[in-house]
């Protein structure tokens, strides 16, 4: 899974502290998520998707063959 | 072929080394080292004491700052590795601070250099209580349970986020399977042990046998009911 977190950041202007706080999670997850260690749940894809106010798989982009 | 050649050649070492420690009259004093020992042991653990106290210290002047941006992440970072290598500092300090107490009970050292032992032991567990109860003033944002709470570790564990809970999980399942290899390692160290030197360990084999099957038991029980 790649994932837009970083560039969606740097476009809105956020750090990931502030970031997490918005999503109702640590600054760590955030972290992690971003170097594409660990794929968020759906709740929180969700979360971080109204934040940006960007779909979901504009986001957390898969490969065919991970789908 | 190939695994049977080697376990041919492991069966031989074995065999010829257990049989050479035994035929050797080997025997470990340590009464007469006791003494210097204890002090080391101690003043290792004054130092270590020393440098957690000087980490809490730093992290709580740290997280005062007001700080935003990048410089906030970093601040974060750098707070999440400092609270973690002072929490091994501090683990590393009990564990020595009690090796020094058993020494100077079991060698029967001047009474001045027990109750320092004891003394220094007590302090690591006050260090490890104040350590703890940091985390809140780290992570005011966070709801946090308070480091006096009943099952502290439990209402920590039911806060920690997702990610947090993945990061855990990998340490805790390495952490798990290192541990349960060297405590097999050290029975059969405690075998070879008590076979050299004639000093029976035979009770601290009972226990981490018994340690040993609590916690996998523990663990598969856990995982087990979840079906």
């Amino acid at each position: 899974m790649r994932t837009r977190l970083k560039e969606l950041r740097a476009r809105d202007g956020l750090n990931q502290t502030e970031l997490a706080k918005r999503a109702k999670v640590s600054r760590q997850t955030i972290s992690l998520i971003e170097r594409e260690e660990f794929i968020p749940s759906l709740l929180i894809a969700v979360r971080i998707a109204a934040i940006f106010n960007e779909a979901i798989e504009e986001i957390f982009i898969f490969d065919k063959e991970e789908l | 072929m190939k695994t049977i050649i080697w376990m041919l050649i492991g069966g031989a070492v074995g065999f010829f080394g257990m049989y050479a420690v035994l035929t050797a009259d080997i025997k470990l004093e340590f009464a007469p080292v006791a003494f210097e020992m204890n002090i080391a042991l101690l003043a290792i653990t004054a130092v270590l004491l020393i440098t957690a106290a000087v980490s809490i210290v730093q992290m709580k002047k740290k997280s005062k700052l007001y700080l935003t941006g990048e410089k906030e992440d970093k601040r974060d970072v750098w707070q999440y590795k400092r609270f973690s290598d002072t929490s091994l500092i501090v683990t590393a300090a009990m564990a020595v601070g009690i090796s020094a107490i058993a020494i100077a009970i079991i060698t029967d050292q001047p009474s001045w250099l027990m109750i320092s032992s004891i003394i220094i032991g007590a302090l690591t567990f006050i260090l490890s209580i104040t350590l703890s109860s940091i985390v809140n003033s780290l992570y005011p944002d966070r709801e946090l349970p308070d480091v006096s709470a009943k099952d502290y570790s439990q209402k920590l564990l039911a806060v920690s986020d997702e990610g947090e809970r993945h990061v855990m999980l990998e340490g805790l399942y390495r952490a798990f399977n290192t541990m349960n290899l060297i405590l097999i390692l050290t029975l059969l160290l405690l075998i070879i042990y008590s076979a050299v030197t004639g000093d029976s360990q035979l009770f601290s084999i009972f226990i981490i046998g018994m340690i040993l099957i609590g916690t996998n038991a523990q663990y598969l029980f856990a995982i087990r009911n979840k079906t």
